[in-house]
């Protein structure tokens, strides 16, 4: 039966991909083009204008977008994943997870076809490849774990609380500035670093700098704090949805 | 005789709405319902319309959760029969058949291998590669009733007579559906028509305001059913 929903989330994201490519004119090219764009909007904005002149400040901000993108994009989609589909729960049973679980492994592979372009952008404009890239496997399942806490958490709770969605609108808005996409640690003010270095987010894209830019090896104490919350997250979003499984159908009509 | 298939105990399930204005609303679907259901039963559900029959079915397929009452089940798979399971509009017939297949529990495989005759059920082989969302609300409703026609649960639970698309596609589904309940399959059906519940029904319920007012042998609970209705017409 897992196997069986496993194949079910995978052909399900695929066929989100391909529904969402075909309604446009330019089809499955918007998978490269709309990254592209949100890379160049935050490229003019933060590395034209307001640019310190930072060595690598391009590289150091197109990581940390990218990074981002996959647990925003997850996270705002999965906050709708259940009553998006309520024509569907109302007629069959379905596992709940299901649904946030769609959401993170559309936007993963999405995910996965920017990055490319990132470590082709880092090989032929930036500062090239390193050893340290074989870390990225490991950092990627790290995200995967704390992309999919977070996506099922939201998912669980907003069929219940319809309201909250505003709330974690501007949370994931907040979270934005303050993960360090367009800045480092380095350009904080030394006795607030500490509250920094205690968002997931922001651990994490300092990882994937590390390996990308700086070739470093990533902080091995982050990625095991960034696990160890995910877990514990993930455990209680999913005794949420195993609890309510049969309850979602109703909450939403 | 063999333990029942599935077996509810004053089953009761509440809709509940909350807002800081209009303050919290309940509504209770069901109230009080019992029924039996064993192998190989044929069990007709009557009542007039927002009498929470459609709920009953959901409860019995095992996709929402009762608020009070016992639910005693075999382990039994029991699939609501719907034309409409999670399709997305743009994508075609084909993806959409693979998807809803494996949400009513069929491999990739085998869905893949019964496109086909899917197709060929639906008469939509020439639309094949059309995304569905340009397809007229009768074609959409062949394709999800040949799909559905593929599934062979323990239990098949079915929303009203399924009459769907133009005369001679009715008529063959209706067809169907018939082999389908007369085979030894065990079949909960909701109908208004009186006619085809005593055709196909060996047992009904009947359900009133969410109370299972009657079961038992079809004509028996029929002939209750339609003296309560000339009474109520009368009384009013």
């Amino acid at each position: 039966m897992f196997s069986h929903y496993l194949g079910f989330i995978w052909y399900r994201s695929l066929a989100q991909l391909r529904s969402e490519s075909s309604r446009a004119y330019l089809g499955y090219l918007w998978w490269v083009l709309e990254p592209l764009l949100y890379l160049i909007v935050f490229y003019v904005v933060f590395a034209l204008v307001l640019n310190r002149g930072d060595e690598n400040y391009v590289q150091v901000l197109l990581t940390g977008l990218v990074v981002w993108k996959w647990l925003d994009g997850s996270v705002r989609s999965s906050m709708d994943a259940i009553s998006q589909n309520a024509g569907l729960i109302d007629k069959v049973y379905i596992p709940k997870i299901v649904f946030p679980s769609v959401c993170v492994l559309a936007n993963g592979i999405k995910f996965g076809l920017v990055l490319s372009l990132l470590l082709l952008y880092s090989l032929v404009v930036g500062n090239g490849a390193s050893i340290t890239w074989l870390f990225l496997p490991v950092l990627i399942l790290v995200q995967l774990l704390a992309v999919y806490a977070a996506s099922c958490l939201v998912a669980a709770i907003t069929p219940f609380l319809p309201d909250i969605k505003m709330v974690f609108d501007k949370l994931m808005t907040m979270l934005f500035f303050m993960s360090g996409i367009f800045y480092t640690l380095e350009s904080i003010d030394e006795s607030i670093r500490i509250y920094f270095s205690l968002n997931p987010a922001f651990v994490l894209i300092e990882c994937y700098r590390d390996v990308l830019v700086h070739h470093q090896l990533p902080a091995l104490g982050g990625m095991v704090y960034i696990s160890l919350i995910s877990i514990i997250v993930l455990i209680c979003a999913i005794v949420i949805l195993r609890r309510y499984d049969r309850i979602y159908p109703r909450l939403i009509y | 005789m063999s333990s029942p298939l599935i077996e509810l105990t004053d089953v009761g399930v509440c809709y509940r709405a909350r807002n800081l204005f209009k303050g919290r609303r309940e509504h209770w679907a069901l109230n009080k319902v019992s029924l039996t259901l064993n192998k190989g039963d044929t069990l007709g559900v009557i009542g007039r319309n927002g009498t929470g029959k459609s709920t009953l079915l959901k409860v019995l397929a095992d996709i929402i959760e009762p608020d009070r009452g016992e639910v005693n089940r075999q382990a039994c798979r029991s699939t609501l029969l719907s034309l409409r399971v999670g399709f997305l509009n743009h994508l075609n017939a084909k993806e959409n058949v693979i998807m809803a297949g494996m949400l009513l529990g069929l491999s990739r495989k085998d869905i893949e291998s019964r496109l086909e005759s899917i197709l060929d059920f639906a008469e939509l082989n020439e639309f094949v590669n059309v995304p569905i969302g340009t397809y007229s609300t009768g074609m959409v409703a062949r394709l999800g009733f040949s799909i559905a026609m593929q599934i062979d649960p323990d239990v098949l639970l079915i929303d009203e007579m399924l009459s769907v698309g133009d005369a001679s596609f009715r008529e063959k589904s209706a067809k169907a559906l018939r082999e389908r309940m007369q085979s030894e399959k065990t079949v909960v059906l909701v109908a208004h028509n009186e006619q085809v519940i005593r055709e196909l029904c060996n047992h009904v319920v009947w359900i009133e305001n969410g109370i299972s007012k009657a079961a038992g042998p079809a004509d028996e609970v029929l002939e209750q059913y339609k003296s309560y209705l000339k009474k109520r017409s009368q009384g009013n």
